[in-house]
């Protein structure tokens, strides 16, 4: 299982069309993916969890990611939640 | 440890008439206990074993005390008093603390609450509501429906096919509580009660579709905002390989915080009709709560025309 924080970049924050991208992304992975925030812990396969997460621009998360290409999936998906890996 | 802050008193809890005093500097210390303490003893100077972690609540007899006692008195006490770090006071029937009190909560930025309320209502009140709050919860992936008024939660993965499953069954006029993160409380350490979230309740994604608002599409008929959690069903791909419970016989559980919920697996092929399957399992589920056991039964009814035959070919 690996771990990382990330700050949100974008600048409307996880709103729906960024947690789609964020989802489909996450879809292509084996992994179970999970995102924190606030004490709060969502399937970051699962829209409806990354929208109630409410994550603003510069927010903090820590995505995690559990399974056989945890590596491949940590990494992309960090990108795409705060930029540079 | 699960705690709330004493300033979320105002806002879960509105029907007590609460209203701030003083300490407004101390609303975001916390209550971690659902016990409420009557400081009586304290005031008259016995200090051991003092709960200074819980609420104190100045009923009439402690208000009736410090109102009666001399000023000498009343500062010894509030020297003492005070040194504690309590989350709360709390003077009901309304009554206005008396002013040096009120300065020296202010001092340690101690918050001091009045309600109308009477002591014994508030504090049924009060406990009845911290209790919910202070409850262990946690948040699962999921979907919670009621189906024939049975709580159940579906759970699989991603893509299984839950939400498809839990549109079917509302179209069939069960009702949803929360798609996809469903919040669960403990109380009483015996039951579970699922909610959905504010932000997102009523709404669903489906695959294709996008999301939806089911209570605008179906109707507040539709819907619930918690229901007890009662029967958990997992859906996964057929597995070949795999022995899937046949008879009924052996109920499998699971926990969640701490309780034991009965468990199905039910595995997800094309043409399968999973929706039905869920009606049945809850409809049986029913049916054992209210007695009847079909598995159990038919066991029993076989078991005894088998010893009746071979009772009589032994004749």
């Amino acid at each position: 299982m690996l771990s990382k924080t990330i700050t949100i970049s974008m600048k409307e924050g996880m709103h729906t069309r960024p947690a789609a991208i964020f989802v489909r992304e996450a879809g292509k992975f084996q992994s179970e993916i999970r995102l924190t925030s606030s004490e709060v812990t969502v399937n970051g396969k699962s829209i409806m969890g990354i929208l109630m997460l409410a994550l603003g621009e510069g927010a903090e998360v820590i995505i995690t990611a559990e399974g056989p290409d945890e590596e491949n999936a940590l990494d992309s998906l960090s990108e795409i939640l705060g930029g540079a890996v | 440890m699960s705690f709330i802050e004493v300033s979320s008193l105002l806002s879960i809890m509105p029907n007590l008439h609460l209203s701030v005093v003083a300490g407004k500097n101390g609303l975001d210390r916390h209550i971690v206990t659902t016990d409420v303490n009557r400081p009586g003893l304290a005031l008259a100077g016995f200090y051991k074993n003092l709960a200074s972690k819980r609420v104190q609540v100045f009923g009439k007899g402690e208000q009736a005390f410090i109102q009666d006692c001399s000023e000498d008195e009343l500062e010894r006490i509030i020297a003492e008093f005070f040194k504690y770090k309590f989350p709360a006071l709390i003077f009901t029937h309304d009554t206005i603390p008396p002013e040096r009190f009120i300065e020296a909560a202010e001092k340690s930025s101690t918050p001091i609450f009045r309600s109308s309320y009477s002591t014994h209502d508030f504090i049924i009140q009060y406990t009845r509501v911290i209790t919910e709050e202070l409850a262990p919860s946690t948040s699962i992936h999921g979907v919670l429906i009621e189906v024939f008024g049975v709580g159940v939660l579906l759970m699989g993965a991603s893509g299984i096919g839950k939400s498809e499953t839990a549109i079917e069954l509302i179209e069939r006029g069960h009702r949803l509580i929360a798609d996809d993160i469903v919040k669960i409380r403990c109380l009483n350490n015996t039951q579970l009660y699922g909610y959905t979230s504010e932000l997102i309740q009523h709404h669903m994604e489906l695959r294709g579709i996008g999301i939806i608002n089911v209570k605008d599409l179906f109707g507040v008929g539709a819907i619930r905002q918690s229901k007890r959690l009662e029967l958990v069903v997992y859906l996964e791909d057929w597995d070949p390989s795999k022995d899937y419970e046949r008879l009924g016989l052996n109920e499998e559980t699971v926990d969640i915080l701490g309780v034991q919920l009965e468990r199905l697996l039910i595995p997800v092929r094309p043409g399968r009709n999973v929706p039905i399957l869920i009606e049945t399992a809850a409809m049986n589920f029913r049916s054992k709560l209210m007695g009847y056991h079909a598995a159990k039964d038919l066991s029993d009814r076989i078991a005894s025309q088998i010893e009746k035959k071979s009772g009589s070919s032994k004749k």
